[in-house]
């Protein structure tokens, strides 16, 4: 699986649980809402992040085994 | 006088950072869209708090204080939106934009179906309307904010807060626009700053919540998910689905258009800022619902409450930037949906344009003159009746405008659907809607949600029929 998959999987588990968390308790969302969507924007940038310089090694590699 | 001083400092680098971007602007492509070349990051920014804008500091606040916990729903289901908008359209509409050329709303769904004048109609002045009362909302927020602050009557104050935005707008366009919303987002910053330190010096949530338990157990506990629905989860999952197509307003998707190329990692960007300053809402709702506790008596205007319980718990210093922060929240609402309004009414007169054979140059000088117009129709219109700030309205009236447009925007990417589906698309949910409202049935967010589904449906069944007539279509 692609980790920009897992990362937008990780937003939409998190969506899903926070909204549940507010249907069950909205005074809940003043204590998960702020980390939470910190944690899971923060999880997905870092997993974007390194599957792009993965991909820039990679036609890199690419580029040099032509040459 | 220290809030005074402040605000007169940021009104004058305000001028200044029109005159910045002045040279900058030549071309309609950059006054409208900047070129198509902002990034992700600063695009986030200027999007988080175009966004939150006057809804984050005096519209949630003030549904906090009236409501209690119902408006919390409008914040949680907005980030899934965002998240869906950066990953996901934001990079296609995008994409599109630039083959297309355009550089409006309009313009997008227009060339998009292959749409005629009748299409380029409707929508400039769905959106003129829906807009304009936008613009006096905000220009009254800005007369009655500034008129004490300045220490000037509610008119004077309007007038000369509404000419530092309109100058800076017509010099700078997007530019200008987008650099004084990142501006915004620092006073926004202030604000949460001081919101957590209120709360923790009023004993923390716990003692807080327990207070505003028993003063009205209603606040925390509605029976009922008013004034947005019946039940509080009925509100949950209509947000949630709402804010997914809240994402198409015109001035949103006029962000999308003049973004630069992109990445999976830009789009994780533009969530991780959107998404930080989105989170601070909750803290200002709940400081809104406190106001029952921590002011005396009952407010008149609820949207004035946080004002209220920061000019009572704060230094004059940290009130002024309170207050300039209000000014920029209001301020980034107005000027970002006056430039895009302005590009779309533009859409309006351009086969004259073309008619009489307009360089770039002109068309360019013309679309500022209609952004003047606009202007100074709701300029006469906040100055002749009575001051109110109408910010709940205005919010509303977007969700209802983001359904009615719902089938021609988002569902265009899911499958293209014909010019005469986006037009009685919009034409018939903008009926429904209508009806709804006047009569009163359904909660607010319910009569949107329907008008969504209407558009959608409308959208896709015109667009069959038009196919089958006209195979060509």
């Amino acid at each position: 699986m692609k980790k920009s998959t897992i990362a937008a999987v990780v937003i939409v588990v998190w969506g899903i649980a926070s909204v549940m968390i507010g249907i069950k308790d909205p005074m809940l969302v003043l204590y998960t809402g702020f980390p939470g969507w910190m944690a899971a924007t923060v999880i997905a940038y870092f997993l974007c992040a390194q599957e792009e310089k993965e991909e820039k090694s990679r036609a890199g590699g690419k580029g040099g085994a032509v040459k | 006088m220290i809030p005074k001083v402040i605000a007169i400092v940021y009104l004058i680098a305000l001028l200044g950072v029109g005159f910045m971007y002045k040279a900058g602007v030549k071309t309609r492509l950059d006054y409208y869209v900047a070129g198509r070349k902002l990034t992700p990051l600063v695009l986030g920014l200027s999007f988080a708090t175009a966004v939150t804008g006057v809804w984050s500091y005096i519209g949630a606040p003030g549904s906090g204080y009236a409501y209690g916990v119902p408006e919390f729903a409008s914040f949680a289901a907005w980030i899934p939106g965002v998240a869906i908008v950066a990953f996901i359209w934001a990079p296609r509409v995008r994409k599109k934009a630039a083959e297309l050329g355009t550089t409006s709303f309009t313009g997008f769904i227009r060339d998009a179906h292959g749409g005629g004048y009748a299409l380029t109609a409707l929508i400039s002045i769905v959106t003129m309307a829906a807009y304009v009362l936008t613009f006096v909302a905000a220009l009254k927020g800005l007369g009655v904010m500034f008129s004490p602050v300045l220490g000037v009557s509610y008119v004077p104050a309007l007038l000369i807060c509404g000419v530092v935005i309109i100058v800076y707008s017509l010099m700078g366009g997007l530019r200008a626009v987008v650099f004084t919303d990142i501006v915004g987002l620092g006073f926004m910053c202030i604000a949460f700053g001081v919101t957590v330190w209120l709360i923790l010096s009023q004993g923390g949530i716990g003692a807080v919540a327990a207070r505003i338990n028993d003063f009205n157990p209603e606040l925390l506990h509605p029976p009922t998910g008013a004034p947005y629905g019946a039940t509080m989860a009925g509100i949950w999952i209509s947000f949630l689905v709402m804010y997914v197509f809240y994402q198409a307003l015109p001035h949103y998707w006029h962000y999308y258009i003049s973004l630069g190329e992109t990445t999976n990692k830009g789009a994780a960007i533009f969530t991780l800022v959107a998404t930080a300053s989105v989170c601070m809402v909750p803290f200002f709702i709940f400081v809104g619902m406190a106001g029952h506790v921590l002011l005396p008596g009952v407010l008149e205007d609820a949207d004035t409450v946080m004002p209220m319980i920061f000019q009572a718990y704060t230094n004059p210093v940290v009130f002024g930037l309170f207050s300039i922060g209000v000014f920029t929240a209001i301020m980034t609402t107005f000027d970002g949906s006056l430039l895009a309004t302005t590009a779309c009414v533009d859409e309006l007169f351009l086969p004259l344009y073309e008619k009489h054979g307009q360089t770039e140059a002109q068309k360019l000088r013309w679309g500022r003159s209609i952004m003047v117009v606009l202007w100074a129709v709701a300029v006469i219109w906040a100055v002749t009746s009575p001051p109110a700030l109408m910010v709940q309205l205005l919010v509303l009236g977007w969700v209802g405008l983001s359904a009615v447009v719902a089938g021609p925007t988002l569902c265009y990417f899911i499958k293209a659907g014909t010019k005469w589906g986006a037009f009685f698309a919009i034409l018939v949910s903008l009926i429904v809607l209508v009806v709804l409202s006047v009569r009163g049935l359904l909660g607010w967010i319910e009569q949107a949600f329907v008008a969504l589904a209407v558009s959608i449906a409308v959208y896709y069944i015109a667009s069959a029929i038009e196919r089958k007539v006209s195979p060509a279509s």
